[in-house]
């Protein structure tokens, strides 16, 4: 509201500053205005009253030279003279009397000698009977007039007095009291535009006053007498300067903090308009254009948010979860005691999964356990009831084992799930030889693979292209004497820091696999080598493979490609799992490629 | 003084978009509880319909005072009669909203209403009409406005061919003529979801701009 600029040049610097109602008198102007009014009218009736009294002091000496002259020309003369000389007097310029030496008036010039009484008592008059000449002065009836009479004794014994009457010193006064207003007037007028002119030239050096460019060497105060103040301004700004500079890097700091935290944040003020939010918020609610100022609806167009900011301004703390741009967030709205509100958002999206990920698991496990629980029961009811011919009950017999035995296989491979899923224990790692755990592994399996009709092939080796191949010659007896000579697989061996049952395990189910889904006379083919830096791990089979739509699924815990030849297999549907379980513990990465009819391979490599 | 009037103006603005806000949840949710036949949430549905019917009054109420008490002019006065305009319009839809789920509620117990993918298309292109016409205002935005006046044909098209299907299964069965009857009638109800968002985004276009369907009126 800085309308009005009263001094060029000052500008707006100082809008505050120049706003003025003019009350109570402490402009500038009009004190400058009343101290030059005061002192003129002093002056003025001083100096009216100093000449008064000059003036009349003056006036008085020479009317009295005057009368005195006139009168002295007559001391000598007779009576008769006198008293033709006088008749000739102008009364309006003199008064005149004659008094006899007994005090009777013989003539007066203005009034008839007849009607004046006796003036030898009057105090000229007697002094002039006793001395020769006297004079007095008396102020007249009416108010301003002073009468000054001088009088002589003539030579024949009487009195001549003189006497004329001009204003007292009052009178003189008070007839220059309009020349005086007069004077007051023109001051008056004359001293209301020199008061303003002067009030701006005082001002203009004061408002002219560079504030900002004073950086360089201080302020220069525009009057001496305003060093002081402007001294002080100095101080001041230099105050406002360090703080000014300890609150920005405050806000600096808590910017920063906001802005590189990777929960989101949101501060609403009593209105419910947002005073703040960091770049999480913005990123995470995909708020596109500057959303602080603007309200909670604006910017993030959710009804159930901005009731929920309501209830916290309303003084409520309240906690609900979210989903913004496919992740799952707890939002915390929690009140401010200064009014307003704050939302902390929370991404806890891989929580939330890992806990569908455990329910899914738990249901699973129940499924899978309760399977094999219902056939046993099945098979036990029928064979209690006695429904069962006496030469079928081994065969019954023969499926309660089986599945008791896949039950057992599922409940250890859900343990070991379980202990991966607790996460690798770094100080159980060793140094292991991944050639001979794979021979162990391969060694475990080679039964199976013998009744299946499968062969194995385990090849370890630096380089690739020149393997040390030991083959499985079909009679179990592989790798059986790598123990008692060393062999060249255990001259060679691809060492490595790792759980060496982990690693077992990790060989095991792949070789499992790769025997389990194979073809009759199909091949197994274990490779371990090092590609110089990592150490990779390959298990390739011949078998039915696995579809395409499929591939990459065979990871998660529980899937199976075909159910049912899964389960007759013994497989659990967590092989796979447990090998990728492995893999991440051990910092690698595990691969499958696969061809339907064709074949699987799964590698691992380990950096 | 003005300040006042101007804060009257960001507080229209803001109870604009919480209106927008409400009928735009309204319709998802009715939408959403007709697919997955959630008789509670349609409920719900139709109880909201007396916030929002609440929220039109509280906001023309605003507009009148405005027009009394400030008599505002040029964009402001386009702003205000626009929301007068534009609140019957939300009004209307949380209506149709409304009748949704009661005829959601209505058809909970049938099971053979089953064949959604048409209907969900046209819902969810009547929703992202009524989504981005609301944004359209919240962004100030004309371009977003017309692509809402444009995408209208596709829910038209949409509603011809939902009718055709109806069409169709009445001629194969004759008992499902009352279902197909209340189908066509949801159908319908989101068509008119589509024309009233075409409306909103006209007076979006209008507060913005000044021009409604191509005449300069203020």
């Amino acid at each position: 509201m800085c309308v009005r600029v009263r001094v060029a040049g000052a500008g707006a610097r100082l809008c505050a500053a120049e706003r003025y109602d003019g009350k109570d008198g402490r402009e500038l102007n009009r004190r400058i205005f009343a101290g030059m009014m005061f002192l003129t009218v002093i002056a003025l009736i001083l100096v009216s009253v100093a000449v008064s009294f000059v003036f009349y002091g003056h006036f008085s000496g020479v009317m009295r030279d005057e009368l005195r002259d006139w009168i002295v020309v007559f001391q000598k003369a007779d009576a008769a003279t006198v008293e033709s000389e006088l008749r000739g007097v102008n009364p309006s310029s003199m008064r005149v009397t004659l008094i006899g030496a007994d005090g009777t008036v013989k003539y007066d010039n203005t009034v008839g000698a007849d009607r004046l009484d006796n003036h030898a008592e009057r105090e000229e008059v007697a002094e002039a009977l006793s001395n020769g000449s006297g004079e007095s002065s008396r102020l007249s009836d009416t108010l301003g007039q002073e009468t000054y009479y001088y009088a002589i004794r003539l030579a024949g014994g009487d009195v001549l007095r003189a006497s004329k009457t001009r204003s007292s010193i009052l009178g003189m006064f008070s007839k220059a009291i309009p020349a005086v207003v007069i004077v007051i007037l023109i001051v008056l007028i004359v001293g209301y535009f020199l008061a303003r002119n002067l009030t701006k030239r005082i001002v203009a050096p004061i408002n002219s006053v560079d504030l900002k460019g004073a950086e360089s060497g201080g302020l220069a105060p525009p009057y001496d007498e305003l060093t002081p103040f402007v001294r002080m301004i100095e101080q001041q700004r230099e105050q406002i300067a360090l703080q000014f500079d300890d609150l920005k890097r405050r806000t600096d700091t808590m910017n920063a903090i906001m802005d590189n935290m990777r929960e989101g944040i949101i501060f609403v003020d009593s209105r419910g308009m947002i005073a703040s939010i960091n770049n999480s918020a913005e990123s995470i609610l995909e708020i596109d254009r500057k959303a602080e100022g603007s309200g909670i609806l604006e910017a993030i167009r959710d009804i159930d948010l901005l009731n929920n900011v309501r209830e916290a301004l309303a003084g409520n703390r309240k906690e609900v979860v979210k989903e913004y741009g496919g992740r799952t967030y707890r939002v915390f709205i929690s009140p401010v005691a200064e009014g307003g509100a704050i939302i902390l958002l929370l991404d806890v999206t891989e929580k939330a999964m890992g806990e569908k990920l455990r329910r899914e698991f738990s249901a699973n496990v129940s499924h899978e356990l309760k399977t094999p629980l219902t056939s046993i029961y099945g098979y036990a009811e029928m064979l209690y009831n006695g429904m069962i011919e006496k030469d079928e009950v081994d065969t019954l017999l023969g499926k309660i084992k089986d599945e008791a035995q896949r039950m057992n296989t599922l409940i250890q491979d859900i343990i070991i799930v379980s202990k991966l899923d607790e996460g690798g224990a770094v100080d159980t790692f060793d140094e292991v030889d991944l050639c001979a755990v794979a021979t162990e592994a391969s060694e475990a399996l080679a039964l199976n693979a013998r009744e299946n009709d499968i062969g194995i092939r385990v090849s370890c080796g630096m380089d690739p292209a020149n393997p040390v191949v030991m083959e499985h010659k079909g009679d179990g007896s592989f790798c059986a004497n790598a123990q008692k000579e060393p062999s060249p697989l255990c001259s060679n061996p691809m060492v490595m820091r790792a759980d060496r049952s982990m690693m077992y395990e990790l060989f095991f189910n792949l070789i499992d696999n790769a025997i389990k889904y194979n073809k009759p006379g199909g091949e197994v083919d274990v490779g371990v080598k090092n590609t110089g830096g990592a150490i990779e791990v390959t298990v390739s089979d011949t078998g039915i493979g696995i579809p395409k739509k499929s591939q990459s699924r065979v990871f998660e815990r529980f899937y199976r490609v075909d159910k049912s030849r899964s389960k007759k297999k013994g497989g659990t549907g967590l092989g796979l799992a447990i090998v990728k379980h492995i893999v991440m513990i051990h910092n690698g990465s595990v691969s499958l490629e696969s061809r339907e009819n064709e074949g699987t391979t799964v590698t691992a490599a380990f950096p | 003084m003005r300040s006042r009037y101007d804060e009257q103006l960001s507080i229209l603005n803001s109870e604009l978009i919480e209106m927008g806000a409400l009928v735009e949840y309204a319709v998802t949710k009715a939408v959403t509880a007709l697919e997955e036949r959630d008789v509670e949430s349609a409920r719900e549905v139709i109880n909201s319909d007396r916030v929002i019917d609440e929220k039109e009054k509280e906001i023309e109420s605003l507009c009148l005072k405005l027009i009394l008490f400030e008599q505002p002019v040029a964009s402001d006065l386009r702003q205000v009669s626009a929301a007068l305009k534009m609140i019957t319009d939300m009004e209307r839809v949380g209506d149709h909203a409304a009748d949704i789920s009661e005829l959601c509620v209505y058809l909970s117990g049938d099971e053979r209403a089953t064949n959604w993918t048409r209907m969900r298309d046209m819902s969810s292109a009547a929703t992202k009409m009524l989504t981005d016409a609301i944004d359209a205002f919240v962004k100030r935005d004309t371009a977003l406005a017309e692509s809402v006046i444009a995408h209208d044909d596709i829910v038209d098209d949409l509603f011809d061919d939902v009718k055709r299907d109806l069409i169709r299964l009445i001629r194969e069965d004759a008992a499902g003529g009352e279902l197909a009857i209340d189908l066509l009638q949801i159908a319908k109800y989101l068509e008119r979801i589509g024309d009233h968002a075409v409306n909103i985004a006209e007076w979006v276009i209008f507060s913005i701009t000044g021009v409604h369907k191509d005449t300069q009126v203020l």
